[in-house]
Formats: C-alpha cells, structure tokens, sequence
C-alpha cells in the first residue's frame, strides 16, 4: 500500500513536471502571435470623472474633443477645463490627478519596467493636485518657471496670477527646482513654495492646519460636484396622462 | 487564504508521540510554505482521547527574530483542531510553532514532543507570488486593477470598471481576453485595447458583483484574475463617507454554537462587536465580547474595551488592552487596565504608561478534609497510622489577583533613530484569596470545624498528620528594567533593532521580606544592614529566600550581595536590504534566570546567533531563503552539559510567470544537537551502552559510594526536505489546481538506541472551478507513515477529503457548501520499560529495553461530514449555518464504542 501510493505520488508529480516541455512549445506557438499591435500607443491615464465638461486635445490635431468616462489620454495629449470645470485623471498606476477649473495641463510620460509611470505633467495655467500611489513610478510636475519631483506624495501645483508657481505639499516630500536659478528646495508636509515667474527665487513658508484642511476639503466638495444631480419633471396632460423627464445637472461651484 | 488553508488539510504529516504518554498523540498536518501577509490555519488531530478529555490546546508561534511564542487558542471540531495565525508579517523569514494539549487527568502532551518551545516546527515564509486582483501576472500579462478597487462599494451613477494591461510580448491579447460580471460575458460592452480594458455597466442594481477576467490561450482558457465589488447608492455612499468622517461605523457578530463531543455536550452563545469612527483630529473604537462561556474559575471570557486617540499626541486605551513595549518585558499580553501614550515635541518625546490587571483571582476551592488511615501489620501488631488531607477540587487550584504597573520612556520619533527606557512590575495580591498551608493557618479554621470534636482533638495533639495541597498557588513578586534602541538609515534599508533588560523574580512572598529568624533557621548569619536594605526595598521588590536568583552569596562565611549574571537578558537585530537581498544578522542572550510574568513566553537560558538571506533572482520568479543558526544552553552553568544545535536550512521557491509551467518549492533543513557528552557506564555490557538508564564517571561502586551520575548524552542529526509542486489545469472547461507534497523528516540519534524518528508522507490536493458554472469542489488526499522510537511506535494515517461550495441566487449571495472526509488511522506500540539487569538493589546498571508484551495494535477509522449555507441580504447582513457530524470506529481489543461527534453552528453578521 505504501509504496503504491508513493509510487503514484511520484508518477503524478511527473505528470505535473511534464507541462515543462508542453509550455515551452506553447511559448514558441505564442511568439508567433505576435502582431503589429505590440508598437501601440499605451494610454497613460483615464478620466475618471469630470464635471459639467473636459476637452482633450492630442498632439496631432488642433481640434478639442469632449472626453467622456474613462476617455484614454496619451503621451502628449493636453487637457482643458473650463470656469465651472473639473476632472479626476487616474493615470494607469492608480495615482490620482484632480484638475480645479481653469486649468490647461500636458500629459507626458512612458511606462517603465516596473509598471509605473515616468511622467511629466505640464501645468500651463490653472491647479491641479497629484496624489501619487505607491513608489513604482517617478513624477514630476512642471510649470513655466519651475519643476516638482516627487515620489509617492500628494501635493498641489498652481499658476498664480502673476504668472509665479506655487507647490503645496500635503504628505511625503517634493523637490521643487526653479528653472532659471537652478535653485532646490524640498518640500515636507504642509509647507508651501512660490517660484516667481521668472524662475529664479523660491519663497517658503508654513501653512497652518486649518488652510490644509480648507484645501483639502475644497477637493471634496470639487469631487462631489462631479456627481450630477437629478431633476425629475413630472408631466400630466389634460387627459391625466403623466410623463416624467430626468435632467441631470451640476452644481454652480461656490467661488 | 481559503487555498491555504487547504494545503494544511491536505498535507498529513505526522510526528509521533513518544515518551509516557503511548496512547494519546498530536496528530499535526503541517503546511510546507505559507505565504506573507495572509491568515493561516493550523490544523491538527488529537487521537487516543476523546475531545471531551481535551481540557484546552493552544498552538505557540513565533516569526524568525521573535524571542517570545504568541499563544493562540485552537478551535475544535471533533477531535480535529484549527489554531488561526493572523497576519503573516511580509518580512518575516520562518514561521516556528508548536502544540500543546491539556488532558482532563492533568496531562500535557505536546508536539514535538520533547523540548517543544526548543524545537518548534519550522515553515518557510514565501512573498505571496505575483497574483491576486490588484497587480499580478499570469499567461505573461502582468495587470493592474484601476476600478473599482476589490471590495470597495461604487456609487450606481459612476460605475467604472478599468484594468490595465502590461502585456510582455506584446500578444496581440485583444481578441483573447472576455470579461464576465456575475458569471455573465459582458466583451461585447467592455472596450478591450492591447494595453487596457475598460467598461461602464449600465443600470446595475444595488448589490455585490464580481468581476472575472479571462484569458483564451492555446485553446485553453485560464482566469486571470477576479474580485468583488458592491453597488450602493449615492446616497448610502454619502453616508458611508460622513460616517467614516464623523460617525461610527464597525460589524457586530452573534454566534450560537450546540456541540456534542466524546458524548459531553458543550453549548454556548456568544455575541461581538467593534466599532471605530473619527471626528476631526479624534480617533475613537470600542469593541466587546460577551459569551455564555464565561466562568469565574477561568480568566475572563467577556472582553471589551475602547480607544480614543488625539491626533499623534494621545492615546488612552481602557479595559481589556493589549499593549507592547521593550519586547522582553511585554509584548502583546492581555491587561484590564488601561494604557496610554502621550507624545510631545514632534513624536520626539513618548511616554507609555500601562496599569492594570494580569490575571483576575480565582479563589482555591478545596475539599472537606479527608481522614486516610494506613493499617500495617508488623509482628503481629497492627499499626494504623492517621493522617489529615486537605485537597483541591477538580479545578480547585486557585489564582492570585495580578496586577502590572509599566511604562516606557522614548526620545526620537523612531523614523531615524529611537530610544527607549522600560520598567515593569509585576505582583500578586497575597491577601486576595485563601491559601491552607498548615494547619494553624487561619484559613484552615473553617475547613477543620467541620472534623468532629475527637478529630480535632486528635489533631492538635498531631499537627504533623495534617497534609495540605503542594501545588498550592504562591504569590510572585517581579520588576523588570530595560532599554531598546532602534536605528533606520538610508531609508530603512539599515535597520538595527537591540533590546535589552534585567529581571528579579520572588516565587513566593507570602513570607514577606527576608528576616533574621529565617536566616537563623537556616543557619547563616546576616547583617542586621543588609536586612534593613531589603526591607526598605520591599516597596519595590520583596526579597526573600525564595527568590529565583539570590543576589546574595557567601564568602569567607559571610553573606554579601551581589548581582548575578543570569537574570539578564540582550538581542541585537540588524537587517540590510540592498540588491534583493535581505540579510539578517541576529544574536540573543536570555539569562537562565531572566523572567518577565508579563511576556512568559520568552525561551530562557538561551544564546546564540542567526544569519539568514532571502533574495529573488529571475525577473522575482525565484525565491530563496538560507538560514544558518547556532544556539546553546546552560549560560549560567546550572546543567550538567552544554547542548549546541545547530541549524542549516535553504528553501526555494519557482513562481513562474507562465501559467502553465507548475510551482515548485522545495525546502531542506539539517540540524545537529550535541552536548559533547559521551556515553559511560562500566556497570552495564558495552552492548546495552546506547540504552543505559543511567551514565557514570565510576568504574564500581562500593556499598557506601556516593554516585553523581552524568548528564544524559545527546547526539542526534536531523533531516528534514520537503517539496511541493502546483499546478493549473484545463480540463472539460474546468479549471484545475494541482498540488503535491512529499515530506521526509528523519532524526538518527547516534546515542540512544531507541531514538530515531521516521516520517513520511505525501499529500495531493485538487482544487477544481467550473467556468460554466458557480461551482469550486475539493479533493485532498493524504498518506503519512511514522516511526518513533525507532520503530517501536507506528503510526499510518490515510486520509480523504471532498468537498464544495455552490453559489446561488442573483449576485451570488447564497452559498452552499458540503464536504465528507474519511480518516483512517492504525498505530502499533510498544512500551520502552526498564531492566534492572537481574540487580533490583542497583539502580546504575538499568538498562531501556521494549516489551514486546505490551504491543498493542488499534485502528481508527472517523467518518465526519459537515453541511453549510451562507446567505448575504440587504447588503450587510450575512447569516450563516453549519452542522457536522463525526463517527469514530475503533477496532482494538477492549476498545469501548465511542458516541458520534457533533455540532450546529448559527452566526449572524451585520456591518454598520
């Protein structure tokens, strides 16, 4: 009986072992799958969200297109808001980019070998905060005056009026780097840095707890706003037949 | 965790007991490898005895570096037993545990069987391979869920289901892959690119959903990945999201459980709940236990408790709290009291203060005094000698109230480099239950009342006929101090852990301080000094004769204090993590003498040090852990030999990135145990050397000698490999999980004839999902072969499992499922008596031989089948049932039949 069933124990790890040589021509069947879909264009984020309009436009054409849910963005393709717009990003390694209203951004990037993103986001005008998940990927985040790197952070980029760049950080740490003075700063939670719009000076200072939490809770009530609400009318004719329309709409933003 | 689980209960491997206990054994089923970051069951059998006879059994584990067991109370079916590890820490290198079994009739068997705590089981912990629904590989694919993340709820306006692609090759995979949600093929609504999958479901109602991802390959189709999310409504998500923010949320469970075992019935009720919420920078969770098993002659059963933590500066816990400092002082134990941390000046400024109840008292409960008369008949004349016992009840030993006071001091937020200064003390309460220690003990009075007036009469005049209970409890006194360091450099790649303390310990101060009449009694003389020193230290440590270690010696016929060497105990951790590697350097001391009563799970007299590497090689798809230790006893020169062991292990583990290439783990472990001991006994014939009771350094021994014997040699070499393969098939649209393991474990003890050990066994596991269909069914089958005491003992155990779950309903929300099992086991044994070599008078030339008389063969065969149903309504409520029932048939001569096993099981759920 022992050996019977040592024996068979044996023969079914054989059997188990034996896909080896099966696999290894299943590899060779599956090179030969390949087709010219491997030179595609990866996409480097989706929209996750976005209220009342966002408008993409790739690298290729003038022409704006109306994103909608889950609308691929790709190396190079620029996206807009307008006065009442909002949109969440949520790049392929589930970091989160939620762009305030008035903002014009550039997307760039590649994917590296480890599933993460190498990705430059291009702040033309306008603010938007990166939430950056896990620490596969490298960030950085650019406006006219100045560069943000970071890794595995969230913080907040904006074009002032005057044309400087402000960075806020709300967890882990940023560089930021003003592009003609080549000057450096790290960034830890809760301070803040303005590069004037000449690249040259970077001005630190401390936010207090509760300017965190009104920005932080700005954002909230941003990614409620992406949520339409509901309106049903309801229509009864004068022989009493009723009918019933949905209109969705957003919310005026609270200035 | 389901999988895993089931590769422990497929897995029979079987190490016998040995020594007294022939009957009853620990029948383990030991998993290979487990994997990081998941529960694991260990399950294991206690035969010989009926489960009614198992008084309680817990399984002891600790992580490699870990210097105490964590105790984890096993869960009972019959006379199988699950113990739950939590959390399988990611970093962890080996996972070590043994068993312990509580007879009724007071014995404790365990497993292994000798030394348990210092030759645990040792299983090698894997990083879980690359699969799972959030980032895995499979069919060369590596993936990454983007929506909705597994177990997240979706609000019903913003669905989005999204998957990124990172395919190796380049496949054209687009035509390949099919989604399903809730079993339904939904590629034709789902926009499936090369490098993303993307789909937005219309209208779906409130409710779970599970999505599968699937991949067609060489005509063979093979799930990719799957995971569960659920549907609510805006609003029921706004109000999750205000909950969370400023309410409370948490789940309450109520378990009503009626169980027969060994023909005893055990039935209880027991209900839970936790619950946790936050409001700006306040934190706040309670959680309580109520259960009908609570007893008053146990330690408590009904637990609860409550947190609430301000930002980083405070935390207050109350009630039953588990706090962890310096962990050779206290490391997770229970406490009624509470604990609090404060911090200050950026987290660089800590304090910990931990007060409370250790162990409640449960009072001594002892018998009427018994009158045992002894008549012996000597030349004609009977003598009668009377004696006066005062016993336990069953279960009537008592315990005193403990209690704990320790705190911690620490400077530096720990994110570089921390600090810190521990004490701990720990007492019992002397006067917080009766002790009968003689006969003029107050406490006695009311026992002796109850003797007739001629009893007692008799008595007075013969206080020595009165016998009191040895194992009366005595109340212990202990102060712990130490110090831990930690240092993290470039970014916790260098971690350098190091802890150190020094303990004392009283055994028993009822006496009180040490005074001059006992030091008269014991016939030395002490300076009225040094006992005013130890009384005005009474206040922190009563110091007496019974200390464990006396910081007091004679020299030149005096008696000084001094400090003994044994009750200190050191660690030092370094770990370095650089290239894939992670290299551990680990070196202990524990002082023979070294006792904290809040962490006793510490192994004492200990020292030695560790060197182990796990790294990855392969694109991560091979894992190897190597291990190297050297550790050895007897610090305070207390035994009479020192034993080294020494430990070498490699394990690895192939986590193919293709699918259809089989996992592979494959472990191999050698350990030698010497104590440099030789065998010698010029009593007995050079042939019955290697079974000498006893070893001597004399060649005779004359009438009057005074005979010290040796320490018992030991010299033993262990191997032990195991190997396990895996593997996934396709079959008749159905897809197969194959596993194999084969285990060898072989001790030869080259100094005691009859201490080999021998195991062998094989276990096959066959998970099968059905692709058409809401079914996954089981298969595990297992042989194990086990010798002990080299050959004496045998044990063949045969086992078969089937089994499955069937989903039902819309969503899936009724489960069913159904498994029978059949355990077949027969053991042979043979008791290991003395000889005494023809000289009854001498006992220096006995010699172990077996009884061939005492053989006895028995053979056990269980037939156990269990049925459930769980069913989930309303989103949060879940209500499930379960029954079982065990037939054992014995075939052994005398064998009396042993009623069936059984159980109903009701538990209900409800998250809020």
């Amino acid at each position: 009986m022992r050996h019977t069933f040592y024996a068979t124990a044996f023969g079914i790890m054989v059997l188990l072992m034996v896909g080896l040589n099966d696999t290894s021509n299943s590899n060779r069947e599956g090179a030969a799958l390949e087709t010219a879909n491997a030179e595609a264009q990866r996409p480097l984020a989706i929209v996750r969200r976005f209220r009342p309009m966002v408008q993409v436009r790739d690298s290729e054409n003038v022409e704006w297109v109306e994103a909608t849910v889950a609308y691929q963005l790709f190396d190079k393709d620029t996206l807009r808001t307008e006065s009442e717009g909002y949109a969440v990003l949520q790049l392929i390694d589930n970091s989160l980019a939620r762009v305030r209203p008035n903002s014009v951004l550039v997307i760039r990037g590649e994917t590296n070998s480890r599933n993460g993103l190498n990705s430059r986001i291009q702040v033309e005008s306008g603010e938007v905060n990166l939430r950056v998940e896990g620490r596969v990927s490298q960030y950085e985040v650019a406006t006219p005056s100045a560069v943000a790197a970071v890794k595995g952070t969230e913080f907040t980029t904006r074009i002032l009026m005057d044309g400087s760049s402000e960075f806020i950080c709300y967890s882990g740490v940023v560089e930021v780097k003003a592009n003609t003075s080549g000057r450096a700063q790290n960034l830890t939670r809760r301070r803040r840095a303005v590069v004037d719009p000449n690249g040259n000076n970077i001005v630190i200072n401390t936010l207090s707890n509760q300017e965190v939490r009104r920005n932080q809770s700005e954002y909230q009530q941003l990614d409620t706003s992406s949520k339409p609400k509901v309106v049903r009318l309801r229509f009864v004719n004068a022989e009493g037949q009723m009918q019933e329309i949905e209109i969705q709409y957003f919310e005026k933003l609270q200035p | 965790m389901s999988r895993l689980l089931s590769r422990c209960l497929s897995g029979l491997i079987i190490l016998l007991c040995t020594s007294t206990v022939y009957a009853q054994r620990i029948v383990h089923t030991a998993p290979l490898g487990i994997q990081s970051g998941e529960n694991v069951g260990i399950e294991y059998q206690i035969v010989g005895v009926t489960s009614e006879f198992v008084v309680e059994t817990a399984l002891f584990y600790r992580f490699q570096g870990d210097l105490a067991y964590n105790r984890v109370r096993a869960a009972s079916t019959g006379m199988t037993y699950t113990a739950m590890i939590p959390s399988v820490p990611v970093n962890a290198g080996n996972l070590e545990y043994y068993i312990v079994a509580e007879l009724a009739n007071g014995t404790l068997i365990s497993l292994p069987t000798s030394s348990p705590a210092d030759n645990p089981f040792q299983v090698t912990i894997t990083r879980p391979p690359p699969q799972g629904p959030m980032e895995t590989m499979v069919a060369n694919i590596e993936f990454r869920v983007m929506s909705p993340m597994p177990g997240t709820p979706m609000i019903d306006d913003d669905l989005l289901i999204a998957v990124a692609l990172f395919p190796q090759d380049s496949l054209a995979i687009t035509d390949s892959i099919r989604i399903r949600l809730n079993g339904m093929d939904v590629t034709d609504q789902a926009n499936i690119g090369p490098y993303l999958i993307t789909l937005i479901p219309e209208d779906l109602p409130h409710g779970q959903y599970q999505v599968e991802l699937l991949y067609r390959y060489d005509g063979v189709i093979t799930t990719v990945t799957n995971w569960t999310f659920n549907v609510v409504s805006s609003q029921s998500q706004f109000a999750m999201a205000e909950s969370r923010a400023s309410l409370v949320n948490g789940d309450f469970e109520l378990t009503a459980r009626s169980q027969s075992t060994g023909g005893s019935s055990n039935d209880f009720v027991r209900g839970s709940t936790s619950m946790r919420g936050s409001y700006g920078w306040l934190s706040y969770s309670a959680n309580g236990l109520l259960t009908s098993q609570e007893n008053t002659r146990l330690q408590p059963q009904n637990r609860f408790g409550a947190r609430i933590a301000a930002g980083n500066y405070l935390v207050l816990e109350a009630g039953h709290v588990y706090p962890a400092m310096n962990p050779l002082l206290l490391a997770g134990r229970r406490v009624y009291g509470i604990n609090t941390q404060m911090s200050a000046l950026w987290s660089t400024l800590n304090v910990q203060v931990v007060y409370g109840e250790l162990n409640r008292k449960v009072p001594t409960l002892y018998n009427p005094i018994a009158e045992l008369v002894d008549s012996t008949d000597f030349g004609g004349t009977t003598y009668r000698d009377t004696t006066y016992s005062l016993r336990f009840k069953p279960g009537g030993a008592g315990t005193h109230k403990r209690m704990i006071l320790a705190s911690r001091i620490s400077f530096g937020s720990g994110r570089y480099a921390q600090l810190g200064i521990n004490a701990l003390k720990v007492k019992d309460d002397v006067k917080s239950i009766s002790v009968v220690d003689s006969l003029f003990d107050p406490a006695a009075s009311r026992y002796i009342n109850a003797l007739s007036p001629s009893q007692r009469a008799w008595l007075e005049q013969n206080p020595l006929a009165f016998q009191v209970e040895l194992s009366n409890p005595t109340p212990q006194d202990n102060i712990v101090a130490g110090a831990d360091f930690k240092l993290n450099l470039h970014g916790g790649r260098i971690q350098l852990q190091s802890d150190g303390a020094v303990s004392a310990l009283n055994t028993n101060i009822d006496p009180g301080p040490l005074s001059q009449k006992y030091a008269d009694e014991l016939g030395v003389e002490i300076d009225q000094d040094i006992l005013d020193r130890l009384d005005r230290l009474s206040w922190l440590l009563i110091i007496n004769e019974n200390m464990s270690s006396l910081p007091l010696r004679v020299r030149n016929d005096e008696v000084e204090l001094f400090v003994p060497k044994g009750i200190f105990a050191y660690q030092n951790r370094l770990s370095l993590n650089y290239f894939k590697h992670s290299i551990g350097f680990q070196q202990r001391w524990i002082g023979p003498d070294y006792v904290s009563l809040a962490n006793n799970g510490i192994r004492r007299d200990v020292a030695g040090y560790t060197i182990s590497d796990r790294f990855r090689m392969l694109k991560n798809t091979v894992y190897m852990n190597l291990q190297f230790e050297k550790l050895w006893d007897n610090l305070g020169d207390q035994l009479a030999a020192r034993t080294y062991t020494t430990n070498y292990g490699i394990s690895t583990s192939w986590y193919p990135v293709n699918f259809r290439l089989p996992r592979i783990t494959v472990s191999i472990r050698r350990q030698f145990r010497d104590n440099n001991i030789e065998s010698r006994n010029a009593l007995i014939s050079p042939s019955l050397l290697d079974v000498a009771v006893r070893h001597l350094d004399v060649e005779s021994i004359a009438p009057d000698t005074v005979v010290a014997t040796r320490a018992t040699p030991r010299l033993n070499k262990t191997w032990q490999i195991g190997s396990g393969i895996s593997r996934q098939f396709n079959v008749f649209n159905m897809v197969h999980n194959v596993t194999l393991n084969l285990t060898s474990i072989t001790t030869d003890d080259q100094r005691f004839r009859y201490g080999d050990f021998n195991t062998r066994s094989v276990s096959l596991g066959v998970q099968t999902d059905l692709v058409d269909l809401p079914i996954r069914t089981n298969l595990n089958l297992g042989y194990t072969n086990a010798d002990a005491q080299s050959g004496l003992n045998n044990l063949k155990l045969f086992g078969l499992v089937v089994g499955g779950n069937y989903y039902l309903l819309e969503n899936r929300n009724l489960m069913l499922t159904a498994e029978t099992s059949i355990i077949s086991s027969k053991s042979i044994n043979t008791q290991l008596d003395v000889d005494d070599n023809g000289t009854p008078d001498n006992v220096y030339d006995d010699f172990y031989a077996p009884n061939f008389s005492t053989r006895d063969e028995s053979r056990n065969i269980n037939y156990i089948g269990s049925l459930g149903a769980e069913y989930r309504f309303l989103e949060r409520h879940l209500i499930a049932a379960s029954a079982s029932i065990t037939s054992i048939q014995v075939r052994a001569l005398n064998a009396l039949s042993q009623p069936n096993d059984h159980y109903f099981q009701v538990r209900y759920f409800y998250t809020f």
